[in-house]
């Protein structure tokens, strides 16, 4: 997304937007804190591993 | 018709990732078709060494594995009634995959340690080539000759149906989100054909009446679903419409100037406004669906639905009222509000709310198309390397299914339609020196193999030199058929 990839180079240090369709952090469990930390860990790793130029083999044939 | 037969056919992509050789985007399209096709060698050569029972494509849940169009390996449910049968089944196929996967995996392993096999439940590549999630379903006449009416409904259900996608445009390279993987495939209204060009509904297929008048429906316009909720919604919900259609007589079903046209506005943005014919005035499709789902609930007003519409029914109204109160961003690019969770329940939904967090976690700084990396592992099959699967197992993706339904489908078909008969032959048949052979839904053949090497091609005329059996299997809702079992355990008795 054109805003997506505005994203700075490396970690960014911009002010995080609020989410307004899940709790605050703050109201957040510690369970419910750790799942969100765990998934985002697994989103960059499984994105770091395969690195962007999987996308360059991720080219098909037309099925039906 | 309550006692509806249902089917999923779903095409998976393969990927294959080595140190060494060109990048799949740089091959000439035979090349990339030739490496295409080994991988998919190398998976039927994998299902070729695993014990399972099974004849030729067909294995013996009923359920058909294959290679199709494109060198996409495809995965065709057996003939189920029941939606959460069907979920059950298609899901079933991402197993069986997987498993072969792990397979084939190992084996290039062998020959490149770095070597690399995965598999997407997906319906397009970044290159414009798009591949099918397919939906079959036994239609009385009725309802075949009222097709018109089915399609503003089919046209709009990607609301919770799509499962959401990365697009860029071209030549101008902006990105930008979609509720439907298949909406920017869809050509026509009706099409016989299934590749390059395609249509909202199958004709291809529809001409063929069963014995009883019955049709099948072959829709090619949806998405294939990781959501086990989403799977069973387009399917129950599509199914409610047909009852509609087959038995009831709406009067207030919206009619769409240019469906085509409304496919993809709808995809592009959730509130399109989408012209209706021979009227001045746009509905959204949000307010279509809600024509349907009045209509529907109208017919119920006579009538007792089972208990699997009235779950669909139930499921149907509340997504629709949770849609209504979803807020996204006037780009589509965010999901400003989900007050009602439909996020764990719908695909394109989930997956914007990926796409947010990890934009806002100020991730996805070292790749500039890291959208589009995360667009294709939410579709990932394997469980250790989906994202969506990993959303699933931290409990942020409802589940429909009870634990135990998937594994009982790898093995166990249908117990109310003829897939049922085709699984006990061919498990009755494993051991026997009998070749079972199963070309299509509609029959099985059981040819005396003895005398014939393991392994040695079976000639066509060899069926003919040898004592043969044909069990016909013309009525899809015949679960059982003691005569024809009868027949095969003494055509089995004979060959000992």
């Amino acid at each position: 997304m054109g805003q997506m990839q505005k994203t700075s180079k490396g970690k960014t240090k911009k002010a995080k937007k609020k989410k307004q369709e899940e709790p605050a952090p703050l109201e957040m469990s510690p369970g419910q804190k750790k799942k969100l930390k765990e998934l985002d860990e697994f989103m960059e790793s499984v994105l770091s591993e395969a690195g962007e130029e999987f996308l360059d083999e991720f080219k098909q044939l037309e099925g039906e | 018709m309550q006692d509806r037969v249902l089917g999923t056919e779903c095409e998976f992509a393969l990927v294959s990732r080595a140190s060494a050789g060109s990048a799949a985007a740089d091959l000439a399209d035979e090349e990339l078709h030739d490496r295409l096709t080994g991988l998919a060698a190398l998976l039927v050569k994998v299902l070729h060494s695993k014990p399972w029972p099974r004849a030729g494509e067909f294995m013996a849940n009923g359920g058909r594995f294959y290679i199709d169009r494109g060198e996409h390996p495809e995965y065709a449910t057996p003939e189920c009634r029941s939606v959460r049968e069907l979920v059950a089944h298609e899901k079933a196929g991402e197993r069986i995959l997987m498993e072969l996967v792990s397979g084939a995996q190992d084996m290039l392993a062998r020959e490149d340690q770095s070597a690399q096999l995965r598999a997407f439940k997906n319906n397009g590549d970044f290159w414009g080539n798009s591949y099918g999630g397919h939906e079959n379903y036994l239609v009385e006449s009725r309802a075949m000759e009222r097709l018109a009416d089915l399609v503003p409904f089919l046209v709009t259900r990607q609301i919770y149906a799509g499962a959401g996608k990365i697009s860029q445009d071209k030549p101008a390279d902006r990105i930008f989100y979609q509720l439907s993987h298949r909406a920017d495939y869809i050509d026509n209204v009706f099409c016989d054909r299934t590749s390059q060009v395609r249509g909202i509904i199958n004709t291809r297929k529809r001409d063929l009446p069963r014995h009883d008048s019955t049709h099948r429906l072959h829709i090619i316009l949806g998405d294939s679903n990781m959501s086990e909720y989403a799977i069973a919604l387009k399917v129950g919900a599509t199914a409610l419409v047909l009852r509609l259609l087959e038995e009831g007589d709406p009067s207030g079903l919206p009619e769409l100037g240019a469906p085509v046209k409304a496919v993809k506005q709808t995809s592009r943005h959730l509130d399109s406004p989408l012209d209706l014919a021979g009227k001045a005035g746009a509905l959204s499709a949000l307010h279509i669906q809600g024509a349907y789902l009045a209509e529907v609930q109208k017919f119920f007003n006579s009538r007792q639905p089972n208990a699997q519409e009235q779950e669909t029914l139930n499921l149907w109204e509340q997504t629709l009222m949770g849609l209504g109160e979803v807020k996204l961003s006037r780009d589509q690019k965010r999901l400003e509000d989900d007050p009602h969770d439909l996020r764990r329940r719908v695909d394109w939904l989930l997956k914007l709310w990926l796409l947010n967090r990890y934009q806002e976690e100020g991730q996805g700084g070292h790749a500039q198309r890291w959208p589009q990396s995360l667009d294709l592992f939410y579709h990932d099959i394997d469980p250790g390397r989906s994202v969506f699967y990993r959303c699933q197992n931290l409990d942020m993706a409802d589940r429909l299914l009870r634990p135990g339904e998937i594994r009982r489908a790898l093995e166990a078909p249908p117990q109310d339609t003829r897939a049922r008969l085709r699984g006990q032959i061919i498990k009755m048949s494993k051991g026997h020196p009998v070749e079972v052979l199963i070309k299509d839904w509609e029959k099985v053949d059981l040819v005396d193999s003895r005398g014939r090497s393991a392994g040695q091609h079976f000639f066509a005329q060899y069926k003919y030199m040898n004592k043969g059996l044909r069990i016909k299997l013309s009525d899809p809702l015949q679960a059982e058929d003691p005569d024809a079992v009868e027949r095969v355990q003494s055509f089995l008795a004979e060959l000992q």
